[in-house]
């Protein structure tokens, strides 16, 4: 497949078309998600097999349920993000329960400075300000839930809280971060 | 602190975006929404913010390899897309490792073993899910648990494993579900899976299981729970040391829901992802 000079992605939703049965929005759809979705797998499970599998897993969800999207709820990007999030901790789950001779990647590969991320740098900085009004804790334990992908007795063993104490902090730390985002990108659009 | 209906539902959203939730808590969720459709319909953009979060991982390029992958499962969905008559029954993401078609048809077999067990016994189950030590079970016997468990509940520590199951069989909410014999190579299995959904536990309580070699091969528990996903829910690995009887207690790492059948099959040490199956014994449970 030829590529474009321009990204050739930006708006048009894709999954209706892969519902439909469209062999190049199926493509497309690998072309337009695929670094998202891989870098969030290198990010939980760490590079190797099990993030291939993972994101192979990921995608054929996505084609096949894709008929499930429906735009007038919410972003494709956050639909494709929610459905590979959700398969990436199950796949993680599912390795930390084996036992102990298998690898485990417990902590995030590491990063050089000046590191490419997915978010934009005026959105990093945005959700930077924004996690940094959240009390350290809140912070922290959403850390580890959402960028980390670990469950909440996982949070509550990393942080040494209860486990009720972890999902307050998560859930505060989600409503507050919300409203900050909601608050400064309505300070951009004004 | 008195909590309003729409705080709660926000709390709930908050976690199912996060953490997924729990059946007891997807049980509160759907009853407050019935109360208060109004508040459930106001979107709270908790996916978008976990996304927002999630973004500031590093990007990283996908392999070449994983890219050339990728593009021949992308060729090989879109020629098998072309709707079929009675394509629908076999929608669904794949459950099991080989090839796509043959997993998705190996998983229809498994749903529709474990349909036509849950069918043909339910009556069976309305008169056997009250308390009771299984056929052939008697207290003190061989346990073990099935690696998914993180350690059990601290405040039934110093009960034995055999005395655990028979208290949680005496709980609000459990159910005793004898399993089935499946495979020829295990007649005369005998025993019951009890199972809590609020607590999200359960034992396995099992006779006449060949002892298998832990180097060689492992049992692996599955949880089949359409209502929350298409794949069978891993239940952990476990090992049967001893012919006589047996208790393993489980806890799935992801939430259960309405589980139809619970189902052992025999896999490679440390367990799998995927199964090929054949299923060993089952459990068929009444749905709902």
């Amino acid at each position: 497949m030829a590529e474009t000079a321009s990204p050739p992605f930006s708006d048009a939703h894709l999954l209706p078309k892969v519902a439909q049965g469209d062999a190049q929005a199926v493509s497309d759809c690998l072309s337009k998600y695929g670094r998202l979705v891989w870098s969030l797998a290198v990010r939980m499970l760490g590079p190797g097999p099990d993030a291939e599998d993972a994101v192979q897993e990921v995608f054929v969800e996505l084609w096949r349920c894709a008929e499930r999207f429906d735009p007038a709820k919410g972003r494709e990007e956050t639909f494709v993000g929610t459905v590979a999030r959700r398969r990436l901790i199950d796949q993680r789950r599912r390795r930390s329960a084996r036992p102990q001779t298998q690898t485990m990647v417990a902590e995030p590969p590491a990063e050089a400075p000046g590191t490419d991320r997915l978010a934009s740098q005026e959105d990093l900085e945005r959700i930077e300000a924004a996690m940094s009004e959240l009390k350290p804790e809140q912070a922290e334990a959403l850390r580890f839930a959402v960028a980390d992908g670990l469950s909440h007795r996982e949070v509550a063993e990393r942080m040494g809280l209860p486990l009720g104490t972890v999902k307050t902090h998560v859930r505060r730390g989600l409503i507050r971060l919300r409203d900050r985002l909601a608050t400064s990108a309505e300070g951009v659009a004004s | 602190m008195t909590q309003s209906p729409a705080e709660r539902i926000e709390e709930l959203l908050a976690d199912r975006a996060v953490f997924g939730l729990s059946a007891a808590e997807a049980r509160e969720f759907d009853a407050l929404v019935e109360e208060h459709p109004q508040k459930a319909s106001e979107e709270p953009g908790f996916e978008d913010t976990v996304l927002a979060l999630m973004k500031t991982a590093p990007a990283v390029d996908m392999p070449a390899s994983l890219r050339n992958r990728l593009d021949q499962a992308a060729q090989a969905h879109a020629s098998d897309s072309t709707p079929e008559p009675g394509a629908d029954v076999l929608a669904g993401p794949s459950v099991f490792a080989g090839s796509e078609r043959s997993a998705v048809l190996a998983y229809v077999g498994w749903m529709a073993a474990a349909a036509a067990f849950a069918l043909a016994a339910v009556a069976w189950f309305n008169v056997s899910t009250s308390p009771g030590t299984a056929p052939g079970m008697a207290p003190g016997t061989a346990a073990g648990t099935a690696s998914n468990t993180p350690g059990g509940d601290v405040s039934q520590a110093e009960l034995d494993p055999a005395e655990q199951a028979q208290t949680l069989a005496q709980q609000p909410g459990t159910v005793v579900l004898p399993w089935a014999q499946f495979d020829d190579e295990f007649q005369g299995v005998a025993g019951d899976v009890v199972w809590n959904n609020d607590q999200q536990r359960g034992y396995m309580r099992l006779t006449g299981m060949r002892v298998n070699d832990p180097a060689e091969a492992q049992y692996q528990l599955w949880i089949v729970d359409p209502a929350r996903d298409s794949r069978p829910v891993d239940g952990g690995v476990f090992d049967v040391t001893d012919e006589g009887d047996v208790v393993v207690a489980f806890e799935p790492r992801l939430p259960v829901d309405r589980p139809v059948a619970f189902a052992i099959t025999r896999e490679k040490p440390g367990g799998v992802v995927k199964s090929d199956g054949p299923l060993r014994v089952i459990a068929p449970a009444a749905a709902g």
